[in-house]
């Protein structure tokens, strides 16, 4: 990493320092609650830096290798980051837009926005269904307003989505660190929101938080839905926008890793990262061995159930390739 | 021996509500549903094996139990929904269909098993 770019690194605001019970002291990313062993001289380090600071300036017994090498782990661990980027690499680029402060106001509003979240997506999306059907159907489609509409609708939802996540984690007393826009692979956008919920002890509180971001998309599905059968002239835009959040949505269900379904799971079987896990398993024959061997019958339940879970997996290249086939049939 | 067929015997039990399910099917009685839904909670909730591994089972069970219906109406959707695509379109598109349908249902019975079932042990994975 080059000098010019470890002045402007400073600790992220999710990084926390704790003493172990035998007295070792880590820094813990809280959010993938992952900690590493650090010193006394290390964590006076870590503190010093601002961002603007010239790390080896810094008054400390640590060399300039020292300094140079904690910098690269701290900043790998996800411990130290750049201002406006809480990530850079080659596949992903998470630009920083809000770092909210987790105030009592704030945590009012998401509870209240979170209650109606919960309690009215579904309606609104069944009376929404259920508009759209008893209205005309559309008398000519617009292909240039539907595609506008898919494009608002990826925007708008992929952004909802993560601020859903937001609402639910504030108003269950979870600390959000930020939220902001990412590309995955330098090229499809998204959003996200940094959050640790490990002190959230109620597990469904856990999944609703998980949930919460496809509720936003179904509820942004809903609405749109009743805009649908009112006014034709945007229908063709607003039916893009319905059909990307419902696809948004119901996708985000499907036990992928890194989508909410597979957090949501994780948390019903009281797993954590059930589909790294389940691909260990699938992988190791030596693993699956030593799961019947121990557990009987709810070893070859588990190693079925890792089997399934496996399965799901399929879903993403399958909906690359989907995509792919669809841009290609438009353009044709 | 006799302990080891006493054991068997349990989870052959798992075999109803596939059958449950292939009935509904085949002779297109949606209602079949039910009793195959709840032939399976009352079987994990009354096998020793399954006591405290509840979501565990569940889960397990219902990939069979469900099977059949999730694999008509994937079927359903890629060849009649998706008819203007390719057939390889609609394989995709079936494949799509099947797990985006299995999974809503595994959250669905995965938090009415959690809210029925508040203590459970921990799955080794």
């Amino acid at each position: 990493m080059k000098r010019e770019k470890m002045k402007k690194l400073y600790l992220a605001r999710w990084a926390v320092f704790k003493k172990n019970t035998f007295g070792d002291l880590m820094v813990i990313n809280t959010t993938t609650n992952k900690p590493k062993f650090v010193s006394r001289e290390e964590i006076r380090f870590l503190r010093l830096m601002d961002g603007k600071t010239d790390p080896f300036e810094i008054d400390s017994v640590l060399s300039a290798d020292m300094r140079e090498d904690l910098i690269e782990r701290m900043y790998y661990h996800g411990i130290l980051r750049e201002k406006r980027f809480a990530e850079k690499s080659l596949f992903n680029c998470l630009l920083t837009l809000w770092e909210p402060e987790n105030t009592v106001d704030l945590r009012v509003t998401s509870y209240i926005i979170n209650k109606l979240l919960c309690f009215t997506w579904l309606p609104v999306l069944l009376l929404g269904g259920f508009f759209f059907s008893r209205t005309i159907l559309l008398s000519d489609f617009r292909f240039g307003a539907f595609i506008a509409g898919n494009i608002f609708g990826v925007a708008a939802g992929l952004f909802l989505h993560e601020m859903g996540h937001m609402f639910a984690c504030l108003a269950y007393k979870g600390k959000v660190y930020e939220v902001g826009v990412m590309t995955m692979f330098s090229v499809i956008p998204g959003a996200y929101v940094i959050m640790a919920t490990g002190s959230i002890k109620n597990r469904l509180q856990r999944i609703q938080i998980s949930a919460a971001g496809i509720e936003m998309n179904f509820l942004l599905s809903g609405i749109g839905l009743f805009f649908c059968g009112f006014t034709d002239a945007l229908s063709n835009f607003v039916l893009g926008f319905v059909i990307t959040n419902l696809f948004i949505g119901l996708l985000n269900l499907v036990f992928v890793r890194g989508f909410d379904g597979t957090a949501i799971m994780s948390e019903l079987l009281g797993v954590e990262d059930v589909a790294g896990k389940a691909a260990n398993i699938t992988g190791s024959h030596l693993m699956r061995k030593l799961l019947i061997k121990n557990y009987g019958m709810t070893g070859r339940a588990t190693v079925f159930l890792c089997f399934v879970i496996r399965f799901f997996q399929l879903a993403l290249p399958v909906l690359i390739i989907i995509n792919i086939s669809e841009v290609i049939r438009w353009l044709t | 021996m006799a302990y080891i067929r006493k054991k068997n015997c349990g989870a052959l039990l798992f075999l109803i509500p596939p059958i449950f399910s292939v009935a509904c099917v085949i002779t297109e009685r949606l209602w079949l549903i039910i009793p195959c839904i709840i032939s399976l909670f009352v079987i994990v909730a009354t096998l020793p094996l399954c006591r405290k591994r509840e979501s565990l089972w569940i889960f397990v069970g219902f990939v069979p139990a469900s099977a059949p219906v999730n694999f008509v109406l994937a079927l359903y959707f890629s060849l009649d929904f998706m008819d203007s695509y390719s057939r390889f379109q609609q394989i995709l598109w079936f494949i799509l269909a099947l797990s985006v349908l299995l999974s809503i249902e595994e959250i669905i019975f995965g938090i009415i098993t959690r809210l029925i079932w508040k203590e459970q042990y921990r799955i080794r994975l």
